[in-house]
């Protein structure tokens, strides 16, 4: 559905990608691991559209959409949540969230949109009833967690075809990590195509069904996430040669 | 007390206006971080095509709606030139952008029109004033006073209540993130600069009777009281931009009032060495908050 | 032969990279100066006005270069530095016997008292530079943008001041009496002085850490910069290198009013900045060179000019019309100017061992930001 090939992207002299393919499946839940400055952010973006890139393809259900925007591809079905989450902080939780469906009023007419909309919003706040709770105070003013909760139902709303997701344990304190990968999970089982970019392994291993392990701005190991977790590679990227090779 | 109330009319009056006026310069800003010296050469040709209007034999009254139109596509038709190129310049590049906009604006009207001040006509009508209680309401200030609520009310609404408020707000936070949530920019871009036009035709309509007459130079006056309020209302802040205007309003109308007679031609600069005193203990203004990207 | 010139962006190491640089940045002025001298020598007597003029603006220019370059925040306000300097320079030079007429409230000792007219100038530069030493505090610890905003106010502020302190300006009225002896070598021995200060303060210690906030402010600030005193002295330096232009300008034009102290005159120095490259001295000069020569061409043809047999009638508002496009295609095209940041830098004999080649700016991986 989502694939990329020969990537490469920089920024000015440098390079933050090279030679990275990579593709994802309807229904499949990926992760994409490595540590910091691997490059993982710059793919997602490069995936979103808010990333000029210098060699390669994107495409998307088949078709070419290197070039396109991040407006346009949020609009065709590949939405983003950022790194740090992306908060409205100015605005309220619902209004944060009715943002989100902005694809889908493009999709179809803003009048024909509303009762699609309205239906959305119900089951994201179904997904997350904290959410419903808050749904009148500004983004700003939630914990951290429940940012998170947000910026997923946000995406949600758009009916995404792909749900990329950066980063989306950052800064969260390990026992709301763990509800959010739950609701993450709930996704997965109810078919949601998801793409996760984590630092830390253990939890996107879980949730993943293959995964990627970039270094350096290449693949370094793909496989399945069993294989991948107990790889050398894996060891590698995250401790380098010298010290993979003790363990 | 009578002379207090007059003073409130008028300190309304005038405070409405550079709420207006700032409030069209910070939709700039938010969305693009555009703070533009352009914007008051938007009412330098609103008042020479009323000249034309005039010429060619249209009405006043009919000019109105003309005029606020002519604004809006005029704003629209500078953004499409003059700032889309810079989308994602610093402030202080788009800030001298629009210096040399505005300059290219005033050398047209002079090229087109000629140096010499531009008259036009306003009915009689407009001049009227009531007289309640001793306190003169001059039509003119009433207007500008009632079409400033209007004009904040109505916005107010577009930004809490409808989609495209919304997608504005959003992009002025962040715009990146945005753009990722699939909101076109760039239209929300070329909207805002359609409203603050439609804005600064309005203005255009209440200043050009107190003025009789256009020159190139007109808009300045305008451009560098709507600065000085919206820095005071705190730059970033589409409320705060009202309020920074009536405040300024309040506090020129307060030193005109109070000022001892011989510090009295010295009231433009006294008010402005207060802003500024003001803005500097307080860099966030009267609404506290500075939305810029570098320190 | 091989010029001992080259051109960098940032200094060498060390003390005698500080000559390096101010040596290369007096080698522009010299540049311009002898350009300015065979102007002279060539177009004759008729045209004496344009060259000095020219070296006025360059004064201008480097003057408000020196602060606009050095902290990234523009100043629409600088013009205020001008008047004051102009003033002063006017009060000290005109005859005591015309004071007496024309400025009979000046208070007694300044209405007696002459200077000769190198030490006028100076003294129009100290007191610019006083209003700048007191100004200053208020503008350098707002953000960029507000800061830029409150140069307007300054503008309006000393335009105010100057139309209502008649008894030291006339306000309105005229201020004439003012002796003409702006000679070339005043004029552009003031411009060799001023690039020397401007550039050495570039090149100081100084320099570098309002440059340091120029570039991130809270990274400056997290290594124990401060903000508002890195800015402050390239504001004073600037205010009174703009106070000499000014006062070097009233004694060119012997005669003017607080109508000339306003955003107008503040137009043509902004320009020449830009089109130069308003991060280096040397772009200010070039700036100011290139802007000199075009504007006197678009003048004649806004005056009305007989091109071959044909007379192109007069078009008031041109010039205006070529600086605001100027300044737009420059910032699009070219937003570091012609120049670049680039500057004019000596290449002296013992230089010590190279850095490895730092990254240009337009390099720097951060989110697309044009210009500066």
């Amino acid at each position: 559905m989502l694939e990329v090939r020969d990537l490469g992207a920089r920024y000015g002299r440098i390079r933050a990608l090279e030679n990275i393919s990579l593709h994802v499946e309807k229904g499949e839940a990926i992760a994409v691991l490595g540590p910091n400055g691997a490059g993982k952010t710059t793919l997602m973006r490069a995936l979103a559209g808010s990333l000029r890139v210098a060699e390669g393809r994107v495409l998307f259900e088949g078709a070419d959409v290197t070039g396109q925007a991040a407006e346009r591809r949020a609009r065709a079905g590949v939405v983003l949540c950022p790194e740090g989450r992306g908060v409205f902080t100015t605005l309220s939780v619902e209004r944060n969230l009715l943002l989100g469906a902005a694809p889908q009023r493009a999709r179809l007419g803003r009048h024909a949109a509303r009762a699609a909309v309205a239906a959305a919003l119900e089951r994201v706040y179904e997904l997350f009833p904290i959410l419903r709770e808050r749904r009148h105070t500004s983004g700003g003013s939630l914990s951290g967690g429940q940012q998170q909760m947000l910026a997923l139902g946000r995406a949600l709303m758009a009916e995404p075809k792909v749900m990329l997701l950066d980063e989306p344990s950052l800064g969260l304190a390990p026992i709301v990590a763990e509800e959010v990968y739950r609701r993450l999970a709930t996704l997965r089982d109810e078919g949601q195509t998801l793409v996760v970019v984590e630092e830390s392994p253990s939890r996107a291993l879980g949730l993943a069904t293959r995964a990627y392990v970039l270094r350096h701005g290449r693949v370094l190991a793909e496989g399945t996430a069993e294989t991948v977790r107990t790889s050398a590679e894996l060891r590698t990227a995250y401790l380098g040669e010298r010290r993979a090779a003790v363990l | 007390m009578t002379q207090f109330a007059q003073h409130v009319v008028d300190a309304l009056s005038i405070g409405s206006t550079y709420a207006l006026l700032a409030l069209g310069l910070s939709l700039l800003f938010s969305v693009m971080g555009l703070i533009n010296f352009a914007y008051g050469d938007l009412i330098v040709w609103c008042g020479y095509f009323l000249s034309v209007a005039q010429a060619v034999g249209i009405s006043f009254w009919w000019s109105i709606p003309l005029i606020v139109l002519f604004a809006t596509l005029l704003s629209v038709a500078i953004w499409f030139l003059a700032f889309r190129p810079f989308d994602r310049a610093p402030p202080i590049t788009l800030l001298l952008t629009s210096f040399g906009v505005a300059l290219v604006l005033e050398a047209a009207a002079i090229l087109i029109f000629g140096p010499n001040p531009r008259a036009y006509t306003i009915p009689d009508a407009i001049g009227r004033v009531w007289t309640v209680g001793g306190v003169r309401f001059p039509l003119i200030e009433v207007a500008t006073i009632a079409t400033g609520a209007a004009v904040v009310t109505l916005l107010s609404l577009l930004l809490r209540r409808t989609t495209l408020g919304l997608e504005l707000l959003a992009t002025a936070e962040n715009r990146g993130v945005a753009q990722l949530m699939g909101v076109r920019a760039n239209r929300v871009v070329m909207i805002a600069f359609a409203i603050s036009g439609a804005i600064a035709g309005v203005v255009a309509l209440l200043e050009l009777p107190r003025l009789g007459a256009v020159t190139s130079q007109s808009g300045l006056s305008p451009t560098i009281e709507a600065f000085v309020a919206i820095i005071l209302g705190g730059l970033g802040s589409i409320s705060g931009a009202v309020f920074g205007g009536l405040a300024l309003g309040a506090l020129e109308t307060a030193f005109a009032a109070w000022l001892p007679s011989a510090w009295l031609p010295y009231q433009q600069a006294l008010v402005f060495v207060l802003v500024t005193a003001l803005v500097s203990v307080r860099p966030g203004g009267l609404a506290g908050r500075v939305a810029e990207a570098s320190a | 032969m091989r010029l001992p010139l080259t051109a960098e962006l940032d200094r060498p190491l060390g003390r005698l990279g500080v000559l390096a640089g101010t040596g290369g940045a007096l080698a522009a002025a010299a540049a311009a100066i002898v350009f300015a001298g065979v102007l002279d020598l060539v177009l004759g007597s008729s045209e004496h006005e344009i060259v000095i003029l020219f070296g006025i603006n360059a004064v201008l220019v480097v003057g408000l270069q020196a602060f606009v370059g050095n902290t990234g925040i523009m100043s629409f306000g600088h013009v205020a530095f001008m008047g004051l300097g102009a003033y002063t320079a006017g009060i000290f030079t005109v005859p005591v016997v015309e004071k007496t007429i024309f400025l009979a409230g000046l208070p007694g000792f300044l209405r007696g008292t002459t200077l000769p007219i190198v030490i006028a100038v100076v003294v129009g530069g100290l007191v610019a530079l006083v209003c700048g030493l007191v100004v200053g505090p208020l503008i350098v610890r707002l953000p960029e943008a507000t800061a830029s905003i409150v140069t307007f106010a300054l503008l309006v502020v000393m335009n105010n001041v100057f139309q209502n302190a008649t008894s030291f300006t006339r306000g309105n009225q005229t201020f004439i009496g003012v002796p003409q002896s702006a000679t070339f070598s005043l004029v552009f021995g003031f411009l060799a002085a001023a690039v020397a200060l401007t550039a050495t303060l570039k090149w100081s210690a100084l320099g570098l850490r309002a440059r340091a906030v120029r570039e991130d402010a809270v990274s400056a600030e997290a290594s124990g910069i401060r903000v508002s005193t890195a800015r402050y002295w390239p504001f004073a330096l600037s205010a009174f290198v703009t106070g000499i232009g000014g006062a070097l300008w009233a004694l060119d034009v012997t005669a003017f009013s607080s109508n000339s102290f306003y955003l107008t005159q503040s137009i043509g120095a902004i320009a020449m900045m830009i089109l130069g490259g308003y991060r280096s001295v040397t772009g200010g000069i070039v700036g100011a060179t290139v802007m000199s020569v075009w504007l006197e061409l678009v003048r004649h043809v806004e005056n009305g000019v007989t091109l071959a047999s044909v007379h192109v009638r007069p078009l008031p508002g041109l010039s205006q019309l070529f600086l605001g496009l100027a300044i737009v295609l420059v910032l699009r095209w070219r937003p570091a100017g012609l120049v670049g940041a680039r500057e004019l830098q000596l290449r002296l004999a013992r230089r010590p061992k190279e850095a490895p080649e730092p990254e240009s700016p337009g390099d720097v991986p951060r989110a697309a930001s044009a210009g500066g």
